[in-house]
Order: structure tokens, then sequence, then C-alpha cells
């Protein structure tokens, strides 16, 4: 199994701030299991594109207020 | 738990159970070197079936306590899943059918000298049973790694 990327995001913040939407109605809205839903928020599988944009719709933000890259810059 | 998780746990114990049980005896039947093709092929028939009769009340019943689709759509994980335990199932396959082949020699050489009345059919039956017990490993490989990808993922 390989690590998890480095990836962050803040679908547990989202959801709060979206009237404490569940896991299992985020996932009926991006067509996905709760538990995949759950797998991405905690940060232990990476979505797909299409998936992240689909989740970032739900909560009508910007990709990049949903999924942020945690990687270290090892080239500077 | 998702219904595919639920499915793989049904699939896992119904295989060791039954399936187990009819390796068992056909272990049993060749070391006391009473191979009965005819009677293994029913025994297998028969094991097949009560497999199907247990994992299909079992999924419908699983599927109906946890107000789940008996068969629902698979989303990306499902598919990532599905994707990795099939790959690892498949090499695992092709390796011990690999196995199976190269010891044919030796199945064969069994034969001729402990099943004199009919070697041929003795081979048959062995490489036969074989064949059977590595697909079966393989699929039962398969599930347990879509149980263990699901409890470190989901």
């Amino acid at each position: 199994m390989p690590p998890p990327p480095p990836i962050t995001n803040t679908i547990r913040r989202l959801r709060f701030d979206h009237g404490e939407m569940t896991q299992q109605e985020l996932a009926d809205r991006i067509g996905m299991t709760r538990q995949t839903v759950a797998a991405i928020e905690q940060n232990k599988y990476s979505p797909s594109l299409e998936a992240a944009f689909r989740i970032a719709e739900v909560f009508g933000v910007e990709i990049g207020q949903v999924f942020q890259w945690k990687a270290e810059n090892k080239s500077a | 738990m998702t219904m595919r998780e639920r499915v793989a746990w049904i699939s896992v114990v119904t295989t060791i159970v039954i399936f187990g049980y009819y390796f068992g005896s056909v272990w049993s039947d060749f070391s006391s070197r009473a191979l009965d093709g005819d009677e293994l092929f029913w025994r297998f028939i028969k094991c097949f079936a009560v497999a199907i009769i247990i994992m299909l009340p079992a999924s419908l019943i699983g599927a109906y306590l946890g107000g789940e689709k008996f068969d629902p759509p698979l989303d990306e994980m499902d598919r990532l899943i599905e994707a990795r335990a099939n790959r690892v199932g498949l090499a695992v396959l092709e390796v011990a059918i690999v196995g199976v082949v190269l010891m044919s020699k030796w199945v064969t050489d069994i034969a001729r000298a402990d099943f004199a009345v009919d070697p041929a059919g003795a081979t048959a039956v062995m490489l036969v049973n074989l064949v059977l017990f590595v697909t079966a490993s393989a699929a039962l490989l398969r599930e347990i790694l879509t149980i263990i990808q699901y409890r470190r993922l989901a």
C-alpha cells in the first residue's frame, strides 16, 4: 500500500460550514460511497481530479480551498 | 462496511468452509489412493451449489441489513481496490498455473506408481483438482486483499 500523498484537505471544516453536512450526504452528491468520502477526508485516499472538482463544486469553492499540496520543496 | 467488503467477507468465509472441506476430502482420497473422478466431480458440483446457496442469500441479507443495494455501482476507490486485488490475484494464479504444469511430471509418476489400474484417469483427476485448488486459492487471496484494503482505507 503506497503512503498517502502529501495532500491535506478541509472537507471536515467545509461540511461543518455547510450545515453539518454528513459524509453520506456529500457522498450522495458526488456519486461515491460514504466510506470513500471518509477515506478522502482522513487523507487515506487521494481522489481523482474529477472527484476533487465535484467536491469543490458541492461546497461552492475553488478546488484549492478544498485540497492543499503540502510537499516540501526539495529543489530549493 | 461497504457492500463490496461485506460480499468479500461472505465469499472468504464460504470459500474457506466449503472448499476447505472439498479440498480436504480430495486430499484424504488422494492419501488413501482412492481417487474416483466421478465421485469427485459430483462432490465438487454439490459444494459449488452449496456455496452459491449460502453466498447469494447471505449477500441479500447483508444488503438488506445495511440498507444498501445488492450490487451497488463501484466508485473510484472501489475500482482501485478491485484492480489492485485482481492484479495480485491474477499474478498469483499465473505463477500457480505454471507450478501445476511443472508438477504434472510428478503427478504422472504418482499416477503410474500408485494408480496402476487407470494412471491416465488418475493424472487427469489430480491435475484438474490442482487447477481447481490454485484457482480457488487465487480467488480467496483476491477477496482477502480486498478486505485488507477496505480495512486500511475506509
